[in-house]
């Protein structure tokens, strides 16, 4: 099975860097003649993944994190299948948070996602909070798939937070 | 009246009152959703307010509001806004106003197209889907 790599980044991230990320990937798919279909619903999982990532990375800004490790984004092409590898860091306390959503939405039957989806999109439509619940849910809906996730300590206040998602054709 | 130009990363938007028009048009991930959205969910409130308002006044056989999706990428926060949007218009179908939405997509985008569904049910409105050859 012959396997490509689509993207590499770790770094920081801000809109622009994103942008950038996102030409390189779309570049990299009609260079690989990645399914058009796919390569949309690619697209979106990358914005998802690197918007939440970049969202949370904001809420650090006050923190000396010059030393610790930076956002990542991976992702690798096997037929027709995409991997995306998402890590950032995060605090200790909201991982749990995290754990519990991820935990929540993994198990979800993956025929009733789309069904919940539509049912948190109502509840977070005058709601004052983020949409970053709703992002995740919208990569499972597109994906039809699982998440695969890690936390791993960095020192006493940060975990580094890793995702995986496969989306096949 | 509302008319922003299309972007890389922002959409068209277009909303004239005098002509019952909403259009949104590109990619929808502007770098700040809130700065970006906020004004336009806010002036179409007030509209559809205000015709609520004098919606004794209104011939209904005649008025019909147009709302004109044609999107390439759109991402969840702004999802919120458009829900927003679309749910503003929503009261005046309530009042048995016609409101006419259109969603249009590329014939080979399911992900354009399951976006508009979604909308779609939520609101619970009737969308018209139009696709167009990529």
């Amino acid at each position: 099975m012959a396997k490509n790599e689509i993207l590499i980044y770790k770094g920081p991230l801000n809109h622009e860097m994103i942008n950038g990320l996102i030409h390189k990937v779309q570049n990299r798919f009609i260079e690989l003649d990645v399914l058009y279909n796919l390569q949309k619903r690619g697209i979106t999982i990358l914005i998802e993944l690197l918007e939440n990532s970049c969202n949370y990375m904001r809420k650090l800004n006050n923190e000396e994190i010059a030393d610790l490790p930076d956002p990542e984004m991976h992702i690798v092409q096997s037929d027709d299948v995409l991997h995306f590898y998402s890590g950032n860091l995060i605090f200790k306390e909201d991982s749990k948070i995290l754990e519990r959503k991820l935990k929540e939405l993994n198990n979800i039957e993956i025929s009733k996602i789309r069904d919940y989806y539509k049912f948190a999109m109502v509840g977070s439509m005058h709601s004052q909070k983020g949409t970053g619940g709703i992002g995740l849910m919208r990569i499972l809906k597109i994906a039809k798939s699982r998440f695969n996730y890690s936390f791993k300590k960095i020192d006493d206040k940060f975990l580094y937070y890793n995702v995986e998602i496969i989306l096949k054709n | 009246m509302i008319n922003i130009e299309e972007t890389e990363h922002s959409p068209r938007v277009y909303f004239d009152s005098d002509h019952n028009t909403f259009e949104l048009i590109g990619v929808s991930r502007p770098e700040d959703v809130v700065a970006f959205y906020e004004p336009v969910r806010s002036e179409i409130e007030a509209y559809t307010n205000d015709i609520l308002a004098k919606i004794d006044k209104i011939d209904r056989d005649s008025f019909n509001f147009m709302l004109m999706f044609d999107l390439y990428y759109i991402n969840s926060a702004s999802s919120k806004y458009i829900l927003q949007i679309i749910d503003s218009f929503r009261k005046l179908h309530h009042h048995s106003l016609n409101i006419s939405i259109v969603w249009k997509y590329e014939d080979n985008d399911d992900q354009i197209l399951e976006d508009g569904e979604d909308l779609s049910e939520v609101i619970g409105i009737p969308f018209e889907f139009i696709p167009r050859k990529q």
